[in-house]
Order: C-alpha cells, then structure tokens, then sequence
C-alpha cells in the first residue's frame, strides 16, 4: 500500500507541478477539487430548474417533452440540458481526482478517516442520481437502465423478483414514473445534501466556492460542449423492439454492461466489493496520530485564536472553568486533533522571549514539541551556528526534508507544520544570532494541514494573529513552499544560496 | 489571465483535456447490446409448478399420532417442483434455465426471467418446460413457431396460465 501511495503521490505531485505553471498555485483546479464539485452541482442544480419547467412527468410525455427541449427550444432548453449531462459528467470527474489525490497524498487516515469513509457513500448517491436521471428521459436507453437496474433488484434475495416485470416491452405505469421523478428532483438531492454535509462536517472554513476565475474556465468549457455536442436522446421505447447499439454515458451507466457480460449477482460482488475496500481503507493500514494538543489554562487568555487557526475545528472555546477573569478557554476535542501545531503556533503565549529563566509555557502545545523544546533546539542550533549570512532553516514534514539541509551557516529546525512556528520564534532566532530566516513547507496551496501556509504567510505579513512585529526587518526572513521532489528540492537550495548571499550581517 | 506563453498553453491543455474526457465518455465508446443482425429472446412469465410429492391420504394411524388441530385428511409436502425450460433454434439446443420456486419451503410461485439472443432470420423458435419431477425428463409444455425474425427485434415469450399454454410476440 505505501508503495502504490508513494506512487501515486508522485504523479500527483508532476500534474499539480504542470498546472501551477499554468495556473499558479492560487488556481490549481487540484487544489479546488472540492469546491469545483460543488460548482458542478450548483450548474446541475440550475440547469435541472430550467429544463422541468418543460419536462412532463409521465410515461408518455416524457420522451416528446424532453425531445422539445432538445430541438425546439435548443437555444436554451436544449443548452440547459447539454450542461445538465456534462456537468453531472464533470462532478464525477472531480470527485474522482479528488478521491485518488487525498488517497494518494495520505489525507484520509488517521483523524481524518470520517471525512473519507462517508465520501465513499456519496459517490454511490451521486451515480444513483445520475442514473434516475437517464431514466426519465425514457428512450431506449432508459428502458435499458430500467431493465437492468430491475434485473440487479431482483437479484437481491430477500426481495420478490417482480421488479424487471414493471419494465418489459416499456410498460411503465405513471404512477412509478413519477416516483422517479421524486427520487430524480427531490429524494435523492436531499439525501446527496445531506451526506455532503456530513462528508465536510468535521472539517473547519470550508471552502464551498472554487476561484472566480477558475469557475468561469470550467463553465465556459461546459457551454463550449454543450454547443458542439449537445445531449441528445436515443429513439424512443418501441413495444417488440430491443436496443442494438447504446451510447452510455459511461461516468454513470458503466455498472450495466458488467450486468450483461458477468450477470447481476457478479456486478453486485463487485460493486459492493470495492465499496468496501474504499470505506476501510483508512485502516489498511491504519495511521496513529501523535498525542493531540493540550491546553495549559495558566498561560491562556481565552483569545480563541488558536480555535479560529485550527483547520479540523478541533478546538472550541467554552466557559472558563478556573474562575480567571477572562469568559472563555479553549477545549481540544482528541478525535479531530491531527497534532499539527497550528495551534500552538497562533497562541501568544508561544514567545520565546517569555520565561527566560524556566521552562516555558503556552497556552496550547503540543505535548510531543513543546514550545519550550523548541525555543531548547533553536537556541541550542543557534549557538552552533557559524560563519558570516546565518541563517535558520525552518522545514515541515510534509515539504523538502530539510533534515540533510544543514551545513556550515544553515541550522536547520523540522517542525510537524510550519503553521507551528510563532512569529516571535522569528524575532527571537534573528535576535540570538542569525541572519536571516528562511521557511519552507508544503506547495502553497497545498498545505497538508490545510491552512499552515497561509496562515504563517499572514502572520509575517502582519494580516493575522499573532504578528510578526514591525522591527523585523522584512528582508531577513523568506518563505519558498515545494514539495518533496528532487526537482524542487534543488530548487530549494539554490533559493537558500540565494538568500544567503543577499543577508547583510546584522547590525 | 495566463501572464505567458507557456502558461496559457498549461491552461488550453487543461481545458482542452476536461473537455475531451467528457466528450468521449458521456457517448463513447459505443455499446453493443446485440451484436449486428441477432435478435433478442426475453422469457418473462410467473408460473406455479407441480408440488415435488404428491398428496397421500391419511390412515387412521397416523392421524392418530398427530394432534388433534393438526389433522387433516390429505398430507402435502409443501415444496415444489424447479422449472426447467429449454429454448431450441431449429431443433438445435439454444439455451436451458432451471428456476427453483421462491420461499423458505420453496412452495410460491416462481417469477421466471431470462434473456438471449438469436441469429435474425427465418428460424424455428422452440420453448419446452417441465414444471414437474419427471422420471423420463419429459416436458410438459412445448410451443414452436418459425417465423422471420428481424435484426433488433425483441420476441417476448410469456405463459397463459389461463390456456396453460406458451405465447411467443
């Protein structure tokens, strides 16, 4: 399993490499897989408005009602239906890429298990939705979905093997046409609304909306398909006629040919197989997070910064409980922990200059790296630093390994994110010693803990709680974000010979 | 907008590469539900076939040692016999199903479905069933009829409880 994820990771790694010199970092589609899908949705949810107005639910209205929409009123109608199809055809697309990048680059273990293991259930919702969908159109394809969705029905012991008999020579009543009219319009969208709200529920500032830009690129190439190929219908069901030739849309009927060729029992086993290696492989195996964040109410001010910072929403602020004047502190709920640090990064009380003289405290740590342990190996490297443009490597695990990076006038400082290093940290390295301070971490964009890019990005600028202070000289501290490839890694070094060489000695 | 060349080239591929998966996929590759020139068979009927035993009158004795809300006159096992059923082309053997009756005692009536294809063309179309246990693997209903059969043509057999006989549409 490493391997294949190892793999994986690297192939994601080349196309995102590709896409950010396209489409920078801030519009990496791959970075917006989420929010992209939620655009397509939004697209279907329009588009399916519009096109019901003229759509008749009925066995024998459906099929002229739909064909007027095609044809005769195919400058909107028949537009609306085009982008229906493919951005029901693109959603699946992107949950796709989505579901192999967060596999591929290991975001579904651990902590994050239930975000992965309810996702897989949705993806079933979404293909059912699609297919109720071919269904009322009722042409020769419905009554082929039709009839083999009854024969896997049927199938299913326990269940009285009538189904497929609804379905023969299109002898359909009205009255289950319009329950999958229902299950099309209403049913099965509230059932997708709510699993999409659970499969996001534990995660912190989601971001429904992809860029603007990024949004407009995806609905133009739909409109561009939906001109040169518009949706059209295969002939409509004729008593005493079987389909010969099909043209499924295969991002949703692909189950049924599998149906025809190994029979519904084998289509079932295997559909129901693989669904079942999805939701359990968050423990094959599984992956142990390192003891979550505590909170130490001596040294807290109940400000909340470090339950605003946290990117699972782990921490919530509730009533003070040490009778301090201050109304709130934080509570870490264990199970949404990752131990990233962010926390312990955004609380004021992580300043180095603080508690000189004992051990020193914050308000929230990690109990594995405590600031205290942190201000230890940053002094410590400080003192072993020599030789003129000193710098302070500071890496991530999720970035460069920056652990071989050292050598005569680079020290080097691993932290689990750089969303962990407070910005007084920076203060406190420049003013005991080095040059200059450099930072390095995951792709931005692409922080492993979602927001410990950006959210030190700011801090140093000055944007968000805590900040970096003023008499920081902006010039001796950089940030340069890669990824763990050879490629980028040189590219690292030669950014730190860089900056080395334009470090003056501090005054 | 890409501010290069080679980034606005980035972004046409990505584009262009969106497009094409769902150009392809939402259509193609083409399915081939029958093959040029077959024509498709769909047996779809309920039948209730012939209990396996049949029923046996009880002696005195042994009504005597069941009891007393428990004795009728006629003993019959519940379960009943599979459905078996072969279609021939011009008496050469096409297919054969066998359908064993639903139920925890296998006693209800079976909902038979099956499909296949046949070569288009005039062709003599035979269906047999046996609906009870045979020593001699007879049948007990057979129905035959030739006809020209057309490529994409769907021929629905079905059973008429009401005539006990085959239907071919």
């Amino acid at each position: 399993m490493d391997a294949l994820r190892k793999a994986g990771n690297n192939v994601i790694l080349f196309l995102e490499l590709l896409l950010n010199k396209g489409f920078e970092n801030r519009l990496n589609p791959f970075y917006h897989l989420g929010s992209l899908t939620f655009f397509f949705f939004w697209i279907v949810l329009v588009s399916g408005i519009y096109i019901f107005i003229f759509f008749e639910t009925n066995v024998a209205g459906a099929y002229p009602s739909v064909e007027y929409i095609t044809h005769e009123q195919w400058w909107l109608a028949g537009i609306m239906r085009s982008l229906h199809r493919y951005a029901s055809d693109a959603a699946v697309i992107s949950i796709f890429i989505h579901m192999f990048r967060e596999l591929f680059r290991d975001r579904y273990r651990g902590v994050r298990w239930f975000s992965w293991f309810t996702g897989v259930p949705t993806l079933w919702l979404v293909v059912v939705l699609g297919i109720t969908g071919y269904w009322l159109v009722w042409d020769q394809l419905a009554q082929y979905v039709a009839l083999a969705t009854a024969e896997m029905m049927d199938w299913i012991p326990l269940i009285p093997s009538t189904m497929v008999f609804n379905f023969l020579d299109g002898q359909i009543t009205d009255r289950f046409f319009t329950l999958m009219a229902f299950l099309h319009l209403l049913g099965l969208p509230i059932g997708l609304v709510f699993l999409l709200w659970t499969h996001v529920s534990r995660i912190s500032q989601i971001d429904f909306n992809p860029p603007r830009a990024l949004a407009i690129g995806a609905f133009l190439t739909l409109l561009a398909l939906s001109l040169i190929k518009p949706a059209v219908s295969h002939a409509p069901v004729q008593a005493g006629h079987a389909p010969v030739v099909l043209h499924l849309d295969w991002f949703y009927l692909n189950i049924y040919p599998l149906v025809d060729v190994l029979g519904p029992g084998w289509a079932w086993s295997i559909s129901t197989g693989l669904t079942l290696l999805l939701m359990m492989l968050p423990w094959l195996p599984s992956k142990k997070e390192k003891p979550c964040a505590e909170v130490e109410l001596t040294q807290c001010h109940g400000c909340g910064q470090c339950a605003k910072d946290c990117p699972y929403g782990s921490i919530s602020m509730q009533r003070r409980t040490d009778g301090k004047k201050f109304p709130f502190e934080p509570a870490v709920n264990p199970t949404l922990c990752t131990a990233c640090g962010i926390c312990s990064g955004s609380c004021v009380s992580s300043n180095p200059f603080r508690m000189t003289n004992t051990t020193l405290k914050s308000g929230i740590e990690m109990p594995w790296f405590t600031v205290d342990a942190l201000r230890q190996e940053v002094t410590a490297k400080l003192s072993a630093l020599t030789g003129e443009n000193r710098v302070m490597l500071f890496g991530c695990e999720h970035g460069v390994d920056v652990s071989t990076m050292g050598q005569a006038g680079v020290a080097v400082v691993n932290l689990p994110c750089s969303g962990m290093l407070p910005p007084s940290m920076v203060d406190y390295v420049l003013k005991n010693g080095a040059d200059g301070v450099f930072i390095t971490g995951c792709r931005n964009g692409d922080c492993y803990h979602r927001f410990g890019n950006l959210w030190t990005e700011q801090r140093l600028s000055g944007e968000r709680e805590p900040k970096l202070l003023k008499r920081v000289e902006k010039s001796r501290v950089t940030e340069f974000r890669v990824s763990n490839s050879s490629g980028e890694r040189a590219e690292l070094t030669r950014r730190l010979e860089a900056f080395r060489r334009s470090l003056q000695p501090s005054a | 907008m890409p501010k290069t060349f080679s980034a606005f080239m980035v972004q046409f591929i990505a584009y262009a590469c969106f497009f094409g998966v769902i150009f392809v996929l939402s259509t193609s590759p083409a399915y081939e539900y029958l093959k040029p020139g077959q024509a498709e068979v769909k047996l779809a009927f309920k039948h209730t076939s012939q209990r396996e035993q049949a029923c046996h009158e009880m002696t005195p004795e042994e009504l005597q040692k069941l009891p007393p809300n428990m004795r009728k006159p006629k003993d019959c096992p519940r379960k009943r016999a599979p459905i078996y059923i072969e279609l021939l082309l011009d008496d050469t053997f096409l297919a054969q199903r066998t359908f064993i009756p639903p139920g925890v005692s296998q006693d209800m009536s079976t909902f038979v479905y099956a499909k296949f294809s046949l070569p288009a063309g005039e062709h003599k179309l035979t269906v047999r069933m046996r609906n009870r246990l045979h020593d001699d693997n007879g049948f007990d209903f057979i129905e035959e009829t030739r006809r020209n059969w057309k490529p994409g043509q769907g021929i629905r057999i079905e059973f008429d409880e009401s005539v006990d006989r085959f239907v071919i549409q």
